[in-house]
């Protein structure tokens, strides 16, 4: 258990800045190993990761200071990891467009089922549901660039969007399955038509 | 709610005071008068922004171990603030005294 505290603490390092990282980590790492690693040691690294991580994004001297630097730093990964959150989602979904909407039968006997196990737990229904939205965010924040300037003193907001095409298809994928989602939703609010 | 002697970065220079020490010196030395266990990460935190200030500054290592000691100027700051903490418990003594805040305003 112990060892296995260390690994996460080592891999808790990950939210620092790199530069930090770099002077400190192994210190850290020295102490954490020296001190018995407890669970609220690994909650306290964290925390002064984030802490530190966000005291390097905001503004110093002026420029533009970016409030996403780890997304900008690996646009790529962030759209795969997008692209993997609501993989389950987009599965299900298509193969249910594919069995009913354009009438694959021996898909849609399969597919149902599955889906109906799955979405027994109100959980895993609402995870399903949320995941194309999570994954819109997460493909979305490499290219959307918020920070901070200086004007005369005065701090002001600044907006910057880049596109990307992986992270943009991986964005568009997200909008797809949502609005599928909500059309589903709405023809079964609808009910079952009048005979 | 922390107290007065929360602050670690305070701590930290206290314990650097009583001489040069590596990260787990410190901890168990600040453990030993506050009554407190920082968390390592707090505790690190608080070095790298003394050591980014000049406060503090590293020596020669021990192996992994990596001991910080006080600078000349981490010494002034220790006394500006211990000071500035010291006139707020005179402060909150007095007025804590039986009819102290209303006899002194």
């Amino acid at each position: 258990m112990r060892r296995h505290r260390g690994r996460i603490a080592r891999f808790l390092l990950l939210l620092y800045p790199a530069a930090w990282r770099a002077r400190y980590g192994e210190e850290l790492m020295t102490l954490i190993e020296e001190s018995g690693t407890r669970g609220t040691d690994l909650l306290d690294v964290a925390r002064a990761g984030i802490r530190l991580r966000l005291a390097a994004t905001l503004p110093t001297d002026g420029g533009l200071p970016m409030l996403l630097r780890s997304a900008h730093r690996h646009p790529t990964a962030f759209a795969l990891a997008g692209l993997l959150v609501m993989l389950p989602t987009l599965l299900l979904a298509g193969l249910s467009l594919l069995g009913h909407e354009l009438g694959v039968g021996p898909i849609a006997q399969r597919v149902d089922p599955m889906i109906a196990a799955l979405t027994e737990s109100r959980a895993v229904d609402v995870a399903l549901v949320l995941a194309p939205a999570l994954a819109l965010l997460v493909a979305v924040a490499p290219l959307v660039r918020v920070g901070v300037a200086r004007d005369e003193g005065a701090p002001v907001a600044t907006v910057a969007v880049r596109l990307r095409a992986m992270n943009v298809a991986v964005a568009l994928a997200a909008v797809a399955i949502g609005l599928v989602l909500v059309w589903h939703a709405a023809v079964e609010l609808s009910g079952p038509p009048a005979v | 709610m922390g107290d007065v002697t929360s602050d670690p970065e305070v701590l930290l220079l206290v314990s650097l005071a009583g001489g040069p020490k590596h990260g787990h010196a410190i901890l168990l030395d600040i453990e030993s008068f506050t009554g407190r266990r920082l968390g390592p990460g707090t505790l690190y935190g608080a070095l790298s922004r003394l050591d980014a200030e000049g406060l503090i500054e590293p020596i020669e290592a021990e192996g992994r171990r990596r001991p910080y000691r006080l600078t000349a100027s981490g010494r002034t700051e220790l006394h500006r603030r211990i000071t500035r903490l010291a006139e707020t418990v005179r402060v909150g003594r007095r007025r804590l005294a039986p009819g102290g805040r209303l006899a002194r305003g």
